[in-house]
């Protein structure tokens, strides 16, 4: 009870005053496994679900560059809540970050991107947040949260031109080989792609015949139909 | 000018018979050897130029800058121990990048200067530690236009329209009095800063120098960034033929 406040003990009773009325000598309050306790006490400490999510991000190559699409819902469960949020971030004059997944979570990465952009830029030394470093960065961000068991649920798709040096030993350089484009995913596991569906769309929307050229990427299949007895199954599908 | 301290400079952490903290007072003097800065704060923005003393010629040019960015607004020049200063930009810049993530906007810079002014004072009260031997200037261009603050290694801090710092302070200083700050643009303060420095450096004991020269203001849009190249070809154009305009002056006479 907090009337007997002990700033020298644990203070564990929160919401759960049973120790109070414990007579006999409890050797519990000493051994504590933080988890169980967490749940007993119905405390969470780390992200489980996603609150406020975006859904499917639609991105791949062409013969001009690399193209995205998000939609500019926020969902709150089933609710349509905010309907005019943007998920697609230009972080700098040739990187494109999109995000879908958990809303707050990708407002951290925006944010983490920003400073981390910011912070290199006003070193004056010539480094510069290309697409590559940002997927091997966003990567790095990603993958420390999960080992932590705290993931970001979101997952991130970068997008942009990258520089020329990425690209030495191949003959032929030129814009259509400059395009990048990567997904890393709440996991932290990245891969680059021609073409990249996060979230819902992922399953319901990729075709299935696609032809990859050197302009890009072609739908051949104009009239498959979805197969959405799928869609009931799939949630938090980041 | 050089008074002996006899016993009582031995730490910071000791007070002198009249009241004066000896260690401090020689941190000002590692800021009087080194190449001078000048700044000037204009009716649109501000401007800094620094005589970079280069020692030796095998050194690559551009090295060892003395200007930097703190934020994308706010610029710092320093006059004193290299060395020192690169550890107050580290706290600088990691105090400006706090303040955005706890407010979400950039630091005003005389909220900067007072930290960093606090953070130089705690070196002055330890005895295992020494005061930084720095001057540190912070300039920005902010809503209510632009803004210029020095920290002495005592820990104090003033604003300025105007202020030199280093080996030619003097000197420096009686040429900054002799403009209208306010009234002049950021263009022509640059080149007056720059032909301040050409004009006090000593060519005899120090051969060789590099300007540096920043700015921030409303043509730029309140970012801080080295002047353009063109620009300081300008500058350098006109602190140059002035000094040969004053050459001729004494010729005359």
């Amino acid at each position: 009870m907090l009337s007997e406040f002990n700033s020298c003990q644990p203070c564990l009773d929160t919401i759960n005053d049973k120790d109070a009325f414990n007579i006999n000598n409890s050797s519990n309050i000493h051994t504590i496994i933080p988890l169980e306790a967490d749940a007993e006490r119905n405390i969470r400490t780390r992200t489980v679900t996603p609150i406020v999510t975006g859904s499917s991000v639609v991105a791949f190559t062409f013969n001009g560059g690399v193209i995205l699409a998000a939609d500019t819902l926020g969902s709150y469960g089933s609710l349509a809540k905010y309907r005019n949020i943007s998920r697609i971030h230009q972080v700098n004059e040739k990187t494109v970050l999109a995000v879908g997944g958990d809303l707050s979570d990708a407002d951290y990465i925006k944010e983490a991107v920003d400073s981390k952009v910011e912070q290199d830029t006003i070193q004056e030394d010539g480094g510069e947040m290309t697409p590559l470093a940002l997927y091997t960065w966003s990567t790095r961000l990603m993958y420390h949260r999960r080992t932590k068991l705290n993931p970001l649920l979101t997952s991130a798709i970068v997008a942009g031109m990258e520089n020329k040096e990425f690209f030495q030993g191949k003959n032929f350089i030129d814009l259509f080989t400059c395009r990048f484009l990567g997904r890393v995913n709440d996991k932290g596991s990245g891969y680059k792609e021609f073409l990249i569906i996060t979230g819902i769309g992922n399953h319901l929307a990729q075709y299935r015949v696609v032809v990859i050229t050197n302009d890009g990427v072609e739908f051949k299949a104009k009239e498959v139909q979805p197969d959405w007895s799928l869609a009931p199954l799939l949630h938090n599908t980041e | 000018m050089s008074s002996i301290g006899s016993g009582y400079d031995l730490s910071a952490s000791q007070f002198s018979p009249d009241g004066r903290v000896f260690q401090v007072e020689y941190a000002n003097k590692a800021v009087e050897a080194s190449g001078t800065v000048v700044a000037l704060r204009c009716k649109d923005g501000v401007a800094f130029a620094i005589e970079k003393i280069v020692t030796s010629r095998l050194y690559e040019s551009g090295s060892n800058k003395r200007i930097h960015n703190v934020d994308k607004h706010i610029g710092m020049a320093v006059a004193g121990l290299l060395a020192d200063a690169r550890q107050l930009l580290t706290v600088a810049r990691d105090e400006a990048k706090q303040y955005k993530y706890d407010y979400g906007v950039s630091i005003p810079v005389k909220y900067l200067a007072d930290r960093l002014a606090m953070y130089m004072h705690a070196y002055t009260l330890y005895g295992f530690v020494r005061p930084f031997g720095c001057f540190i200037l912070l300039a920005a261009y902010e809503s209510d236009g632009p803004q210029l603050y020095g920290v002495e290694p005592s820990g104090v801090t003033y604003g300025y329209y105007g202020i030199a710092v280093g080996k030619a302070q003097q000197t420096a200083k009686t040429e900054i009095e002799k403009l209208k700050l306010s009234e002049l643009k950021l263009e022509d303060a640059v080149k007056e800063a720059a032909k301040i420095i050409y004009q006090v450096h000593d060519e005899v004991k120090d051969r060789m120098f590099e300007l540096e020269l920043s700015w921030v203001g409303q043509v730029n849009d309140g970012k801080h960034e080295r002047v353009p190249t063109n620009i300081f070809n300008d500058a350098e154009k006109f602190a140059k033929a002035s000094l040969e305009e004053a050459d001729d002056d004494d010729d005359e006479m």
